[in-house]
């Protein structure tokens, strides 16, 4: 075992390097497999799939941030029902529920 | 002078007129959300993006190929002799084990000779909150970015 990777994401799609090293060679391992000769539109002239290899690392870079705006919306939309007219109203429902854990 | 880095967003621009109010210490809605998002609130305090990040990564894992397991419990079973995983078993009920976010079985990685090799590693994931004041999140370096700052805090 070679010691513990962080992966760090912040609300707006930022990352640390070690999640880029990470994807980085996440898609030239996507890219090096089988499947991906048929996604590469130049397969034919392209000898080390480095077209592969891009359009791999685009669509990750994509859903990573796609998902960090997503979490950010979900979050806004459950906490509107919070919101409240004065300054009392808005404590109670607050304070109110059990605690939840982190996961 | 503050550094907004989202756009302000349509869910709460009805909120924003200064008459509005949520959490624990009653604090002004704002356009952009931060204030939102940042609130203390009992039931909806801790919910952040944790696990959808670790099901992103999961997904990445099989696209590439790559067989990931998202929060094993037996992360110590074969690499530590079982007299002494017994007694971590022992002692330790599941709820207190460690356990990892992320961990692979083989991960290819480049030998500086040029060889490839499929190891075992561990991932962590965490997510960062962006504060109203920014104490947390500004990384205090203009070169310096501010989950490098968490990495360097963890």
């Amino acid at each position: 075992m070679n010691g513990i990777d962080s992966l760090i994401v912040d609300h707006f799609g930022e990352v640390n390097k070690g999640f880029k090293q990470l994807i980085n060679s996440l898609a030239k391992v996507a890219a090096e497999s089988q499947e991906a000769g048929n996604i590469t539109p130049a397969s034919s002239t392209d000898q080390k799939r480095k077209g592969a290899y891009a359009l791999f690392k685009k669509r990750f870079k994509v859903a990573l941030g796609c998902i960090a705006i997503r979490t950010q919306t979900e979050l806004m939309i459950r906490r509107v029902q919070f919101i409240r007219r004065t300054k009392e109203a808005a404590t109670q429902p607050a304070c109110a529920g059990n605690a939840r854990e982190y996961h | 002078m503050r550094c907004i880095l989202s756009l302000p967003g349509h869910i709460l621009q009805p909120f924003a007129d200064r008459h509005h109010f949520i959490g624990r210490n009653a604090t002004l809605v704002d356009a952009h959300g931060i204030m939102v998002k940042n609130v203390m609130l009992i039931s909806e305090d801790y919910h952040r993006m944790h696990a959808s990040i670790q099901s992103l990564i999961i997904d990445i894992f099989k696209k590439a190929r790559i067989w990931a397991i998202r929060e094993p419990q037996n992360m110590f079973h074969g690499l530590v002799p079982a007299d002494i995983l017994k007694q971590y078993c022992d002692l330790y009920s599941i709820t207190e084990f460690i356990i990892p976010d992320i961990m692979t079985y083989d991960h290819p990685h480049r030998e500086r000779c040029g060889r490839v090799v499929l190891q075992r590693r561990i991932f962590e994931v965490k997510t960062m909150r962006v504060d109203s004041r920014m104490n947390k999140y500004n990384p205090r370096n203009l070169n310096r970015r501010a989950v490098e700052k968490k990495v360097a805090d963890i």
